[in-house]
């Protein structure tokens, strides 16, 4: 998206290297820390994490194809406003039927329904990848990033739930005292870290199994260590900052979904 | 995980001794012979559940900093008296009613999630114990601040039932100014008012206070800054109707206000090292204490405001001083450059 992108050479991406990219390398939630805002907030259990999942999923894909398709075509300033449109477009009857046939959950998502449909995730893709690529490779990178991005809600929703609230899919369980903070949006943006360090490490540990000749090429990009560290320490301060925000602000004992956005920019929504 | 340990190349000698070079030790055992007096006012009032509490609240923190470093892989800095401050920190501010779990669980988030991932308490942007008597005020506030009257007593094992002491800090809240017969001056500022049990005697907190204007005379200017501010905000704005005298007493008197300031926000490695910038950052920690205390959702803010101000600090340090990298110490100072020249933001 930006004036160096643009002019960059387009290098094309194989279908195995866009799923990897999607779900592990450029994991949307846990490496490039965009669209952190519902998980951190709202998914707090299994069962809304995987409406989430479903509905972020959908809006990818129907953005990302209808992006190739189409918004190529049209010039780059006026494309953002034409995200919002369309996404809202999409939202609207999403939220009808999700309001009509689960209407516990769409109270507990509250304000962040809507949100979805500025959700930085859509637009990243959307204007980073779909509007450059063919119509099969961005519904490949559709797919792979809502895998990756619904992986990471379910598991941040059922940790959340599990222990949090000391339930698993609003069943409760014996034997693990609740831990209160875990679920409210401090608790998600913990979790989110610690699954991001997660992750990290993992990647981390392949790269160097790569670099030391032990796997095959796969064109994965090389991970820095510079880039890791400057990276891990701006968002962990950055989430734990807001956190600590949201945290001080907000009254005890209050669960529900409409609360506070994020106050800085430490992630994007 | 490996890629924080800067040292990682150097032999196990020097990097104890890069360790105990830093510093950190020796300001560690300031900050233990600081919360000495508190301790012993802690069991003079609370009898031996005081002394339980931070027995417990030591040990659990010196395990869990000791299976984190084992489970990295890291080597342990031995000597490094990090964790038994932060025990002791958070064990000071609990209720001495409080379960033997909850000092174990904000010790635990102070070690695992805020000092951990960072290598060790001087390597993190935050300080670890308040950190986790943050996490506490937001998971069991209610436990937290449900203080045992003086005098009274309580179980030194176990949670049986014991008779609850109205803390300054809950009768600030609503505005309650206390009959002005039932404490004097001299029974607030030696802790005769429940409240966190080593942080009501306010006397032994300005005795520690002393002590650090003696040995390390830099490290006052932030502590100083935040309880003046919060003393010029007690004064203007009264939150109880008893006078300005009764009001600036209790503020200053309730909570763990004092002791955030001195013993988190003096931490030489979250704050600044310029006296100017500690200046600020002390005066700016104040005001935001006080604002979380008349409008925030608990009853005591200091804590959060000790993490804010962490946070805040390194960009408005920038934008402040116009420099390019933020005021804090760099951790690096003692430690010789590796070879890859890494560098750090």
């Amino acid at each position: 998206m930006t004036k160096r992108e643009k002019d960059a050479p387009e290098k094309e991406l194989s279908y195995v290297q866009i799923f990897r990219q999607g779900v592990f390398s450029r994991n949307p939630a846990l490496v490039q820390a965009i669209g952190i805002c519902p998980i951190a907030a709202v998914a707090a259990d299994t069962k809304t994490a995987i409406i989430l999942a479903a509905i972020s999923g959908a809006l990818l894909i129907f953005g990302e194809l209808l992006a190739s398709a189409l918004y190529k075509y049209i010039p780059r300033w006026l494309r953002v406003g034409i995200y919002a449109v369309t996404f809202m477009a999409a939202v609207i009857p999403i939220s009808l039927v999700i309001d009509k046939y689960m209407p516990n959950i769409y109270i507990s998502i509250g304000v962040f329904l809507p949100l979805m449909a500025v959700n930085s995730l859509l637009i990243y893709r959307c204007d980073g990848f779909a509007v450059k690529n063919r119509l099969r490779k961005s519904l490949a990178d559709a797919i792979s990033y809502s895998i990756g991005y619904a992986a990471v809600l379910v598991i941040v929703g059922a940790v959340r739930e599990i222990l949090g609230k000391g339930m698993f899919w609003e069943l409760p369980l014996t034997g693990t005292p609740p831990v209160p903070a875990i679920d409210t949006p401090f608790g998600g943006f913990l979790v989110l870290a610690f699954l991001s360090a997660l992750l990290w490490c993992l990647l981390y540990r392949r790269d160097r199994a790569r670099r030391a000749g032990a796997l095959e090429d796969t064109a994965d990009e090389e991970l820095n260590e510079e880039a890791i560290l400057s990276r891990v320490k701006k968002v962990s301060a950055g989430v734990v900052e807001t956190a600590v925000g949201v945290s001080a602000g907000m009254e005890p004992n209050a669960k529900d979904g409409a609360a506070p956005h994020d106050e800085k920019g430490g992630g994007e929504k | 995980m490996r890629l924080l340990d800067r040292n990682r190349n150097l032999p196990e000698r020097e990097r104890r001794r890069a360790a105990v070079d830093r510093g950190t030790r020796s300001y560690m055992i300031d900050m233990l012979i600081m919360m000495l007096p508190l301790a012993v006012m802690a069991v003079v009032h609370y009898g031996l559940r005081a002394l339980g509490i931070m027995a417990l609240s030591v040990l659990s923190a010196v395990v869990i900093e000791r299976i984190g470093y084992a489970l990295m892989r890291r080597p342990a800095e031995l000597g490094d008296f990090s964790a038994v401050f932060t025990g002791l920190a958070v064990a000071l501010v609990m209720p001495a009613s409080a379960p033997l779990w909850l000092p174990v669980a904000g010790v635990a988030f102070a070690i695992i999630a805020v000092k951990l991932p960072f290598g060790s308490a001087s390597e993190s942007p935050f300080v670890p114990a308040a950190a986790g008597i943050a996490f506490l005020t937001v998971c069991w506030g209610d436990l937290l601040f449900t203080y045992p009257a003086v005098g009274t007593p309580v179980a030194v094992t176990g949670s049986e039932a014991f008779i609850r002491g109205d803390s300054l800090a809950a009768m600030l809240r609503v505005g309650d100014s206390g009959a002005p017969t039932l404490f004097n001056f001299f029974n607030i500022v030696s802790g005769g008012i429940a409240g966190p049990m080593g942080a009501t005697c306010t006397i032994a907190l300005f005795g520690a206070a002393v002590y650090l204007l003696i040995r390390r005379p830099s490290q006052i200017i932030a502590p100083a800054a935040f309880v003046a501010v919060c003393s010029v905000c007690a004064v203007i704005f009264p939150r109880v109707l008893s006078g300005r005298k009764a009001s600036l007493t209790m503020e200053i008197a309730s909570g763990m206000l004092v002791f955030a300031a001195l013993f988190f926000m003096s931490d030489p490695a979250t704050s600044p090292r310029n006296p100017i910038g500690k200046l600020i950052y002390g005066l700016a920690g104040g005001g935001l204490c006080m604002l979380l205390r008349y409008f925030g959702a608990y009853e005591e803010g200091a804590c959060f405001a000790v993490l804010l101000m962490n946070a805040a600090w390194p960009p408005v340090s920038r934008a402040i001083f116009l420099r390019r990298s933020a005021d804090v110490p760099k951790k690096e100072e003692s430690a010789p450059v590796r070879e890859g020249g890494e560098v750090l933001p």
